[in-house]
């Protein structure tokens, strides 16, 4: 039987997992994840009213099966459609449920299945040939295939700010577990972001009568996003486009679709007036500027594979800006509870940046600001494993430690059959659709082992 | 079989659901201050009629059906001539200083405990406690009137404060406890002793949540067995040996302990079965037995539970959960709506003890399961904790009851 490992058990080694059962093949499968499958991935949140940020429609674990989550949901009872965003948690609790009756499945196909609780430290090819993982004890073992998977990280937030405010206990990270009972007793509080997490937790600390501020560069709330459902018109308008063979090209068609949407006229510095502009738009039902933009980026990423690396850079330093604010957009239903917090007088939005806290009298203060506050929450966002630096790959197992390998070796380990999924291997797109990707990914993996074997045993 | 009950109250209607399950004839007697408003059942005035009414209706057993009922059960059985708790003992089962006095006496860790009636009392204590402690009215329910204070002006004022007022269940705070604030993680051992030998039903570890120095009772788990077999056996030794200590020989017990750095520590002993609601059904599924089916078992068919006994670790089928809903605002019930998302989280088995539209919240911080209890059961420990995790927070977020806001 051949032997498979998946390092990370969130929701790209689970989908993964899923779509390699279907092949009906029999397989060894090693699950390597220090914490509880699919509970400890990054987009999990028990807060009901932490919403995933792409709709039902496109959060299936399967590619072949894009409805598997709304079917799921209807089964649970939910009157939703696909594009609804549903609660976090429910899209966990979906994959644990389909992970485990894959497991019951596994054992009947013959199948075996083992978790380890442990990290993985390093990854490469063994001189047999056979993909070699090592773990944080050491315990190494070998796989005919591997699948990367570990999702992203969260930044290094206490390098975000003073030492001695990291230190003073009035400091708190977005995704602690712990953030009920940091807020106890807290009357207001400041939020560093503006984005995602920051809005789950000031949405948190709201429901909770806490007063939060939240501080960011730009002062403005993130967007809102309506639905990523499939806007067959803008496709339509796209592919009638000269088609573009060179960066240039590209941007050339990403400042087109700014101008025409004339998408810069619509901000303005007061994020009240933001906020509610978003809404109202949302509520009408007329497609937002990120609809078109995620259409764009679709585009590109489907034409990106024929293009040399340096090309590939370019675009996609030149797309990230563009669509900066669109990434962090967030649902309707979320933002109209911004709003009705923002008129109560709950929620402040400001401009600062990450340096000017400090703490003073055991309240959080903020340089040019007269305001204190009783605790400070970083919310400064995740970011990816992997980067690029020297034409190298870096994939951070921990804080401390990262794994560099070299471009040419993350080509050789793909085609050994050790493959970088999701985060790890992000473009423009997995930030837009992330799950989406992850799943295309693990699709892409799962044909390519099926095609490996087929080759084998024909020979 | 004929049984009587003493006081069957709270968990007690439970007790005697179960009993007449099993096919036993069923004598309620209550003190008069809790007798319900109508049914058939015998007032306890004093030991001499109670006894000689007994005798006339044969009865063999006799049983605690909830805390009030403590002292008469073991009074009873000892003048009856049954099987019981070792009656020299009951003050020790009753009063909590003389429980840490009797534990101490036998080297088993607990809380030091003392009951005052007067402030006079309070100045006595001054030298004798070190802080912080603990402070409660002893005749209240769930955590009002609890509080944790750091030193004696803190407690001072705390008792200042309740003593002497009119408590949740209507009745005036004469005494007070004052207890050791034990810091370390919160486990309840439940159990059904026969002959002196103790069987450990169940075992949970408690989640409480502090709000100002207010405990707040949040759910409670049954440990992750086998994986956490190390902790159970530590914690059920240690309560097999306070009981003995404290002279639980039949019947019931429900303990609450701490486990500290340097092993556990008893917080008390309640020699009744747990309270404040049980649904059988629940506890079947999750046990395949519930503390009163164990206990009727015990008199009943006592061949039958002696067996049992051979059992050293009892791992449960499912992880079994309760959460007691709180509600964190004050105010009137106008509706339930979050009720339909508590009964699609995963393991949900029931909900018991819900509140009527129109009921009044009063001090948010309570969990007395005024506000109904759920009723977790799953085979998937991680699934469950989640539901758990969803659960609290919806509760926090204050989305399963609609309310009409008072000014």
């Amino acid at each position: 039987m051949k032997r498979i490992a998946i390092v990370g058990g969130g929701m790209s080694g689970i989908s993964f997992f899923l779509q390699m059962l279907q092949t009906s093949r029999k397989y060894e499968f090693t699950i390597y994840e220090p914490g509880n499958i699919c509970v400890n991935s990054s987009i999990n949140n028990s807060s009901p009213s932490a919403l995933c940020n792409t709709s039902i429609a496109v959060n299936s674990l399967y590619k072949d099966i894009p409805e598997d989550f709304l079917d799921y949901l209807v089964s649970q009872g939910f009157s939703y459609t696909p594009s609804c965003f549903a609660p976090r948690y429910l899209l966990t609790q979906y994959a644990r449920e389909r992970y485990n009756a894959a497991c019951l499945q596994a054992k009947k196909m013959g199948c075996k299945v083992t978790i380890i609780n442990e990290c993985v430290e390093r990854f490469s090819v063994h001189h047999s040939g056979m993909n070699e993982v090592v773990t944080g004890n050491g315990t190494t073992a070998l796989y005919d295939y591997v699948c990367y998977s570990i999702g992203p990280c969260y930044q290094r937030q206490h390098e975000l700010i003073d030492a001695e405010l990291w230190s003073s206990g009035k400091v708190a990270c977005s995704m602690n577990k712990q953030l009920y009972f940091f807020l106890q007793g807290k009357e207001n509080i400041s939020i560093l972001g503006t984005k995602l997490s920051a809005i789950d937790t000031a949405l948190y600390a709201c429901a909770r009568g806490i007063q939060v501020t939240l501080f960011s560069s730009s002062g403005l709330f993130p967007s809102v996003r309506t639905s990523l459902l499939p806007n067959i018109k803008c496709r339509q308008e796209l592919s009638q486009e000269k088609k573009p063979e060179t960066p240039l090209a590209f941007i050339k068609i990403i400042n087109l679709a700014v101008k025409r949407e004339k998408l810069y006229q619509r901000f303005h510095d007061d994020p009240l007036r933001n906020l509610t502009n978003d809404i109202k738009m949302a509520e009408e039902g007329r497609n937002t500027w990120e609809s078109y933009i995620a259409e764009v980026i679709d585009y590109i990423n489907s034409t990106l594979k024929k293009m040399n690396t340096a090309d590939i850079k370019k675009i996609r330093n030149r797309t990230l800006g563009l669509i900066s604010r669109y990434i962090s957009s967030i649902p309707l239903e979320n933002a109209k509870k911004i709003l009705f917090y923002y008129k109560c007088g709950l929620i402040k939005v400001e401009r600062n940046n990450a340096k000017n806290f400090r703490c003073e009298n055991d309240k959080i203060a903020l340089n040019n600001h007269k305001l204190h506050y009783d605790g400070l929450i970083i919310a400064a966002g995740i970011k990816s494993h992997y980067i690029t630096k020297d034409n190298s790959y870096y994939v951070f197992t921990n804080d401390d430690s990262a794994h560099r390998i070299k471009e040419s070796e993350f080509i050789f380990l793909k085609r050994n059959g050790a493959w970088l999924i999701g985060n790890l291997s992000s473009t423009i797109y997995p930030i837009v659709n992330y799950l989406k990707f992850c799943v295309g990914q693990t699709k892409e993996l799962v044909d390519f082992i099926e095609r490996k074997e087929n080759e084998s045993s024909s020979c | 079989m004929k049984v009587a009950v003493v006081n069957p109250v709270s968990s007690g209607k439970c007790l005697i659901k179960s009993l007449e399950d099993i096919g036993a004839t069923v004598m309620k007697i209550y003190e008069d201050h809790l007798k319900p408003d109508h049914g058939d059942f015998f007032v306890f005035s004093n030991f001499e009629e109670t006894v000689a009414h007994l005798k006339i209706h044969g009865i063999k057993s006799i049983i605690n059906g909830s805390e009030f009922g403590t002292f008469i059960t073991d009074k009873l059985n000892y003048l009856m001539g049954f099987a019981g708790n070792d009656f020299f003992k009951v003050q020790s089962r009753i009063n909590k200083y003389e429980m840490f006095k009797q534990l101490q006496k036998s080297d088993l860790k607990c809380a030091q405990s003392f009951t005052i009636d007067s402030y006079d009392e309070l100045e006595s204590l001054h030298q004798k406690i070190n802080f912080p402690m603990f402070i409660k009215p002893v005749d209240s329910a769930g955590s009002d009137g609890c509080k944790r204070v750091n030193d004696f002006n803190e407690l001072s004022a705390s008792f200042k404060q309740i003593h002497g007022c009119y408590n949740l269940l209507g009745k005036k705070n004469s005494s007070i406890l004052i207890q050791e604030f034990i810091e370390g993680e919160q486990f309840i051992v439940n159990s059904v002793s026969l002959g002196g030998k103790h069987l450990i039903s169940e075992v949970y570890r408690v989640r409480i949540d502090q709000h100002n120095g207010v405990p707040i009772y949040r759910s409670i788990i049954t440990l992750d067995m086998p994986a956490e077999g190390e902790v159970y056996s530590h914690i059920t030794d240690y309560v097999k040996k306070c009981l003995t200590s404290l002279g639980v020989a039949e019947g019931a017990a429900h303990s609450e302990l701490r486990l500290t750095n340097t092993g556990p520590c008893l917080i008390e002993v309640n020699s009744r079965i747990m309270g404040p609601v049980l649904d059988a059904d629940a506890f079947y599924c999750a046990f395949g037995y519930s503390q009163p089916s164990l206990l009727c078992e015990s008199i009943i068919h006592p061949e039958i539970f002696i067996r049992r006994l051979d059992y050293s670790v009892s791992t449960p089928k499912k992880h079994f959960s309760m959460v007691f809903l709180r509600c964190r605002v004050k105010g009137i019930i106008s509706n339930r709506k979050g009720l339909e998302n508590i009964r699609r989280l995963p393991g949900y088995h029931c909900i018991r003890n819900l509140p009527k539209i129109g009921y009044q919240s009063v001090n948010p911080l309570l969990t007395t399961g005024d506000f109904g209890i759920v009723y977790f059961c799953h085979e998937d420990r991680v699934l469950l904790e989640q539901s758990l995790s969803i659960l609290h927070d919806m509760e926090d977020e204050n989305i399963i009851f609609g309310m009409n806001y008072y000014e």
